[in-house]
């Protein structure tokens, strides 16, 4: 089969037999799902049993390019990773940055299915058609950059691209992350304890071979042309990283403080947000720009740790999530920040749901809930970064009160009886925005086939007022009922996107029709913006398929039940959104007013008709038989 | 004899966000693909976020020319790397003999293949977005940092 984009190749890595073999991946399911994020949909839904555990040996950890991945297209060396999450139990995916997925593809494959366990701890080696798997014990307990080093020396390989796990991983944290070369985690949905629960620490990828692409001539001068060009959005994160939004967010008052807590404005208690603002990040942290494979803006940094103990310790970013996370925690403090990035990068957890589990921690606390004796000593108080960092080792490493949190706040909320200081939807943390700030955003809460996620619609920017070609061609065919028609257009572009894979700042900046020209050059598949943007819809249609399959409820469907109640009963007390509260009847009525956009029933069950017009008619129609309302 | 000035590639690793533009333009200029170990200048990645661009140097006395004992290699028009492809056979002694890992053999062919310039106006520098790519002379870096030393010096006067 010619390669055009795809290689058309999976790799399917059982670690209980250590079988390696090479499958084909054929044609329809790439017509139908792009590559990626969809197509890892479709084999999540098609192989693994309904029912089965996130942990159990039957989940399959999913590594995924798309075909836009290592084309030279900008951005397009990310990596997709899809399994059932320990964390929801709901469909789980996350995505990672860097060169990995780039080189993934260059080895020659467009994903990796990883299935079974190894009976001891193994490294998957992937040299172009050379695949081996390696001891790693001696690996085992390892943070990320000793264990990436070690896998390097031993391979003699320098450049070799690496994604591992941390002790997190190891633990089955409910919210450990993958790790790729050091500093670029696939965080959300907790994957990286899937992957521990494979036993597999790390897989090392090289690859030396070219990505074919139907038209390469026209594609090489359309690529020239985008390498070149700067935006309004690539101009922001090229000036500040991620970082950027800090004072953007903040300005529409939507920046979350101390675990979503509604505070005066005259609270302070040590903490500043200015402190932590993007320009003194540039100024004390950021030594230089970094970027992923063949991105022109470079929102990524080099940075290090200015005084304090930490001193001279190198880090990236901070990204805006991890800002954010870290002042849920009422700190401030920007090397501190730096060294709470690095350690979750280190021992290999999401940045978001750490600093979520975290910061329940300190309210449970605050209300006597926890106590100094359920922590072995640590005063868990707003603002204090030791005690951050201390709660993080024993949350990797399952230690005391680390053990139950390590669960995630869900679950650790019933062991505590505080579900009222868990901010989740459907076991996911929430990330840093503010809901009652950006209402569109808080529906997008509800309605992610993640759980609490911004990212698969980016709405809170949209919300917060960005304004990009993507998102001005969105607008201009939504529907009447502009905001939630924007969300759910916006929920089938992101799908297009993680399928491609591109980076969704890039995405963004692109038209509908620069967009169908990279497929068309790259696949030779002639799409209208429509079609694509329909191939979107058929993946979210597809995940919350599985969910409700998974679930067996309409109850894990969107709905306002699931959003904490904190952002009803406690109206914003400061910034640009004070006095705001998110009011029931009018989400339940945004929610069905969503789901006649989506074609769904009332109670979040996408119709027959629906299913058939996606192409989704056939045995997916069966996930609908034993839900109960 | 021609005088000329001796050109070649350099980077800002101070400015150079490891992005790898300049692989992919370079393998697509020279081989028409996307395909980083086909390009004739190199990233490499110390830390994360610290990276610098290797291109040959175009060595006086290139040791890859002296060390390659089917004579298949030799200095052409602007102390360019000729491959002679019916004396080479892929042995890669001139990747063991280049100290900066500027040459390498091509991963399909075998053939050493290493930076020629573009003919003077390098791809690479054409299209690196964050301008940390150049084109120069020992004689340029020499006299930049003379003029840097010198404008410190002037800062001194009252």
């Amino acid at each position: 089969m010619p390669a055009h984009g795809h290689t058309h190749r999976i790799l399917r890595v059982n670690l209980t037999n250590k079988k390696v073999r090479v499958e084909e991946l054929n044609k329809g399911i790439l017509d139908a799902f792009l590559g990626g994020r969809g197509v890892a949909t479709k084999l999540l839904y098609e192989e693994v049993p309904a029912g089965t555990s996130p942990l159990d040996e039957r989940n399959k950890l999913i590594f995924m390019t798309g075909p836009l991945t290592g084309t030279g297209v900008p951005t397009a060396g990310r990596y997709d990773v899809v399994a059932k999450s320990p964390l929801t139990s709901l469909f789980g995916a996350a995505s990672g940055g860097g060169h990995f997925g780039a080189e993934l593809k260059f080895a020659g494959y467009d994903g990796v299915v990883v299935e079974g366990v190894a009976p001891k701890p193994v490294t998957l080696v992937i040299r172009d058609d050379a695949v081996e798997l390696r001891d790693a014990s001696h690996l085992w307990g390892l943070p990320t950059s000793d264990a990436e080093k070690i896998v390097k020396e031993e391979l003699n390989d320098f450049e070799v691209k690496v994604a591992c796990i941390g002790p997190a991983g190891e633990n089955l944290v409910r919210f450990a992350a993958i790790i790729s070369e050091r500093t670029h985690a696939a965080g959300r949905c907790g994957l990286g304890a899937v992957m521990g629960a494979k036993k597999l620490k790390a897989i090392a990828v090289s690859g030396s071979g070219d990505v074919g692409v139907h038209d390469p001539d026209a594609l090489r001068q359309e690529v020239l042309e985008l390498v070149k060009r700067k935006d309004v959005l690539s101009a922001a994160l090229s000036a500040y990283g991620s970082a950027a939004f800090i004072s953007y967010v903040a300005k529409s008052g939507a920046f979350p403080t101390h675990n979503f807590k509604a505070l005066s404005s005259d609270f302070k208690d040590g903490f500043s947000l200015n402190d932590m603002s993007e320009e003194v990040i540039s100024e004390k942290l950021v030594i230089k720009k970094d970027a992923c494979f063949c991105c022109r803006t470079g929102c990524r940094r080099a940075s290090r740790i200015s005084s304090g103990k930490y001193e001279g310790e190198l880090g990236s970013g901070p990204e805006y999530e991890s800002v954010a996370a870290f002042a849920r925690c009422g700190c401030s403090d920007v090397d501190m920040l730096l060294k709470f990035q690095n350690v979750c990068n280190e021992l290999g957890l999401d940045v978001v749901s750490a600093g979520s589990a975290v910061s329940f921690a300190m309210e449970c606390y605050e209300h006597g809930m926890l106590t100094k004796e359920d922590t072995d000593g640590l005063e868990l108080r707003w603002g204090d970064a030791d005690a951050v960092i201390a709660l993080l080792e024993k949350i990797a490493r399952r230690e005391g009160i680390g053990d139950v949190l390590a669960e995630g706040v869900r679950t650790a909320a019933t062991t505590l009886n505080a579900e009222k200081y868990a901010m989740h939807v459907h076991g996911l943390e929430i990330p840093g925005y503010e809901p009652r700030a950006l209402q569109g955003y808080a529906l997008s809460l509800m309605t992610s086939n993640r759980g609490a996620d911004a990212v698969s619609s980016m709405v809170m920017l949209v919300d917060a007022g960005l304004s990009t070609p993507l998102v001005q061609d969105v607008s201009a065919h939504a529907s009447a009922d502009a905001k939630t028609s924007l969300l759910k257009e916006l929920e089938d572009w992101m799908q297009v996107f993680d399928s491609l894979i591109i980076c969704k700042f890039f995405g963004l900046s692109l038209k509908f029709e620069q967009l169908t020209r990279l497929i068309e050059l790259a696949t030779g598949l002639e799409l209208a913006w429509s079609e694509l943007k329909i191939i979107g819809e058929r993946i979210w249609n597809l995940q919350r398929l599985y969910n409700l399959r998974e679930a067996a409820t309409t109850k894990a469907n969107a709905n306002a039940a699931a959003l904490p109640e904190r952002f009803f009963e406690e109206p914003l007390q400061s910034g640009a959104a004070a006095g705001n509260a998110l009011r029931r009847e009018e989400f339940e009525m945004k929610l069905r007013e969503y789901y006649g956009l989506r074609g769904w029933g009332v109670n979040g069950v996408p119709t027959a008709e629906k299913l058939q017009e996606l192409g989704l008619g056939g045995e997916e129609n069966e996930a609908l038989r034993n839900i109960k309302s | 004899m021609v005088r000329r000035m001796k050109l070649y590639v350099i980077s800002n690793p101070e400015k150079c966000s490891g992005c790898r533009i300049c692989e992919l333009v370079c393998a697509l200029k020279k081989e028409g693909v996307s395909n980083p170990k086909k390009a004739r200048i190199r990233i490499v990645r110390v830390f994360p976020g610290f990276d610098v661009a290797v291109a040959c140097r175009f060595c006086e006395e290139p040791p890859c020319v002296l060390m390659c004992p089917r004579s298949a290699l030799s200095v052409g028009e602007n102390g360019v790397i000729v491959v002679e492809k019916e004396k080479c056979d892929g042995c890669g002694i001139c990747v063991e003999a280049c100290e900066f890992g500027a040459i390498t053999l091509h991963p399909d062919t075998k053939l050493p293949i290493a930076c020629d310039l573009c003919g003077g106006e390098p791809e690479c520098v054409k299209y690196c977005p964050e301008c940390a790519l150049e084109i120069t002379s020992a004689e340029n870096i020499a006299k930049r940092a003379r003029m840097i030393s010198f404008k410190k010096y002037l800062e001194t006067f009252p």
